[in-house]
């Protein structure tokens, strides 16, 4: 490999035996971090949502208003000093309701992602490993799931809880995993034919080791990417349901609910801030987060070619 | 049946074992009543064409059989005394790669590529050691300088992909090595490597059997291969024994017209000019084995006899095996 390594050039002094026989030895984590590093788009990307993190946790002290303070005599202000990034149409900052949306965004959006990625890793594995009937069977299980028009069904369980952040995150993550269940069981599928893994047979490993040490993390760079992705879809989906006022209820600001006050066409052409500043942050997110699945899919798979 | 005595110092002793893959087109008798032993610090070789059963046999041994199709329908393997078929799945666990090792075919594909070497081989290691990683690595070092591998310290930071064959092959052979095995299987071991690299590993696996005090189940289809590590040969033909014995008769004195085919089919350089030989014919397919002897269609001492009965296994002395008519009463008559 490329990597300028200093014992590959002791080692061309072929005589000379490295002085230090102390065992030099890089943790996986070190790896990937040293081959992320040279992405710097991924490291751009990280950056940015790391700003972005950091921007939710510290809203409170970052704001220049409270998100529930409305003053309706400051409607549709344009961008000022006092409003960096004016106000809507109730008279809120948009930038404190920004600022604040990000918290509930960034959760929902983590959260879900987290939730849909454990089931579906979990449920593609059992499938894709054991294969046969119990395959067939959970496979059946997810077509079903996957030929219900998922909106339409989010909705009736939407309203059928009070909607809240939590149930929001529920209603998302439980049709949310299918997709990458169908994936992780066909690289399953493939990887537990390969010879390496006969071989972790051979030495006496368990199903459950073989699953977690030899399968998994030859899958992890299409469970990466879409677990990226799917970060930008549940800050859609969230949009989606807010809109609906099955999701976030205002006045709680998220990134979804924001948009959708400010989507008529007198707003959008009169008042084009109100839209503008949520939207960017929404996509400055998902293009940041993009960007770090990608470097980190480069990073975690060995064979690609720095 | 007749098999060879069971010694006392015999590490595996594999007696009439028949493993069966049920397919959609019918039952498939991959091994036919096969039994061998495998005495403590010797090499036994195993040898035949593809499809001859040779790969199932080993399979068998570590009971990786994938099951379903594959089935084993009859006979035992006996390890150390104990039967293998008995075993629950947690004590066979124990045994592979700690008292039984393996090494396959293919180094290119049999190591995992998202791992470093040395935590492969430092896993294998803590599989069946107390060892905390640390002390694992160390092992894991060593290991790696008794097969041979130039400075090991750099190679254990390594991917596979980094590694050439020949150096992959060493490093299956050091996580083998890891739980200190009673016997090592070798399927085919050098056929993916280049020549010289194939005498080198070859040359390693004599040195390692002696100071490891180990026996070897060595799978070749290749008798150069036989010729330089064996000390006793099975020769394999449509899942069954054809002839065993040691690797002096085998090659000075073959009895089986199969066995005496194959040997002249071997390149050498006094053959120089002139076509090399092959056997007519193909292996029959294992969906309709004939009646009789399966090699009667391609052997030119076929009678009527041969093909309408099947020969029984023979020992000649204590230790030749033989299945073919023309060493039977029957043959003149």
């Amino acid at each position: 490999m490329g990597l300028p390594n200093p014992v590959v050039n002791q080692s061309k002094n072929v005589n000379i035996r490295p002085q230090e026989t102390e065992l030099r030895y890089e943790s996986k984590l070190a790896v990937t971090w040293k081959r992320f590093k040279k992405n710097k788009l991924a490291v751009t990307g990280l950056i940015v949502f790391t700003l972005i993190v950091l921007i939710a946790i510290l809203a409170p002290w970052i704001s220049p208003s409270k998100p529930d303070v409305y003053d309706i005599l400051d409607s549709n202000l344009k961008p000022s000093a006092k409003h960096p990034f004016g106000t809507d149409s109730m008279g809120g900052d948009i930038m404190t309701r920004v600022f604040y949306g990000s918290r509930v965004s960034l959760t929902v959006a983590m959260l879900t992602m987290l939730c849909s990625v454990t089931i579906g890793v979990i449920y593609g594995s059992i499938s894709g490993f054991f294969g046969g009937i119990i395959d067939n069977i959970m496979m059946r299980i997810v077509d079903a799931i996957q030929s219900i028009p998922t909106f339409f069904l989010l909705l009736i369980v939407a309203s059928l809880m009070v909607p809240t952040m939590w149930s929001t995150i529920f209603v998302i993550s439980i049709f949310g995993w299918t997709g990458l269940a169908r994936i992780v069981r066909g690289e399953i599928l493939s990887i537990k034919r390969r010879d390496f893994i006969e071989a972790a047979r051979a030495t006496g490993e368990k199903n459950k080791s073989i699953i977690f040490f030899h399968v998994l993390p030859n899958a992890i760079a299409p469970i990466v990417v879409i677990a990226t992705l799917d970060i930008a879809s549940v800050i859609l989906s969230e949009a989606a349901l807010s809109f609906l006022g099955l999701g976030i209820q205002p006045p709680t600001p998220s990134w979804g609910n924001m948009l959708t006050s400010a989507q008529d066409l007198t707003t959008v052409l009169d008042y084009p801030w109100a839209p503008i500043f949520p939207g960017m942050f929404i996509i400055v997110t998902v293009m940041a987060v993009n960007f770090i699945g990608d470097g980190l899919r480069d990073a975690l798979d060995p064979r690609m070619k720095q | 049946m007749v098999t060879t005595s069971v010694k006392t110092d015999t590490v595996v002793s594999v007696k009439d074992l028949k493993t069966y893959f049920y397919t959609e087109d019918g039952v498939v008798p991959v091994i036919d009543g096969v039994s061998f032993d495998v005495r403590k610090g010797e090499t036994l070789a195993i040898v035949g064409e593809s499809g001859s059963g040779k790969s199932v046999t080993s399979l068998s041994i570590m009971r990786l059989i994938p099951t379903p199709p594959g089935k084993i329908v009859n006979g035992d393997i006996l390890f150390q005394n104990e039967s293998l078929l008995e075993k629950s799945d947690k004590e066979m666990r124990q045994i592979r790669g700690n008292k039984i090792s393996m090494i396959f075919q293919e180094p290119m594909t049999s190591l995992n590529p998202v791992y470093k070497v040395g935590d492969q081989i430092s896993e294998s290691i803590m599989l069946h050691q107390k060892a905390s990683k640390k002390e694992a690595t160390a092992e894991a070092l060593n290991l790696l300088n008794l097969v041979g591998i130039p400075e090991p310290e750099r190679r254990l930071n390594q991917y596979p992909h980094e590694l050439s064959g020949g150096m992959r092959q060493r490093v299956m052979i050091a996580m083998a090595l890891a739980g200190r095995p009673d016997l090592l299987i070798a399927d085919e071991p050098t056929t993916a490597l280049d020549v010289t690299i194939q005498n080198q590993i070859l040359q390693l696996m004599k040195d390692l059997k002696a100071k490891r005090d180990m026996s070897i189940v060595l799978i070749t289809h290749d008798l150069g291969v036989v010729a330089e590590m064996a000390d006793r040969v099975v020769v394999m033909y449509g899942g069954q024994v054809v002839e065993q014995g040691d690797i002096f008769t085998i090659f000075e004195a073959p009895k089986h017209p199969y066995t005496e085919g194959l040997l002249r089919s071997m390149p050498t350089a006094a053959k120089k000019n002139g076509k090399l030989y092959a056997i007519e014919g193909t292996v029959p397919n294992p969906l309709h084995f004939p009646v009789g002897c399966r090699f009667a269609e391609r052997c030119e001492y076929a009678k009527d006899l041969c093909r309408q009965e099947m020969p029984q296994i023979q020992n000649l002395s204590e230790d030749e095996v033989v299945r073919c008519w023309k060493y039977t009463d029957r043959w003149e008559a």
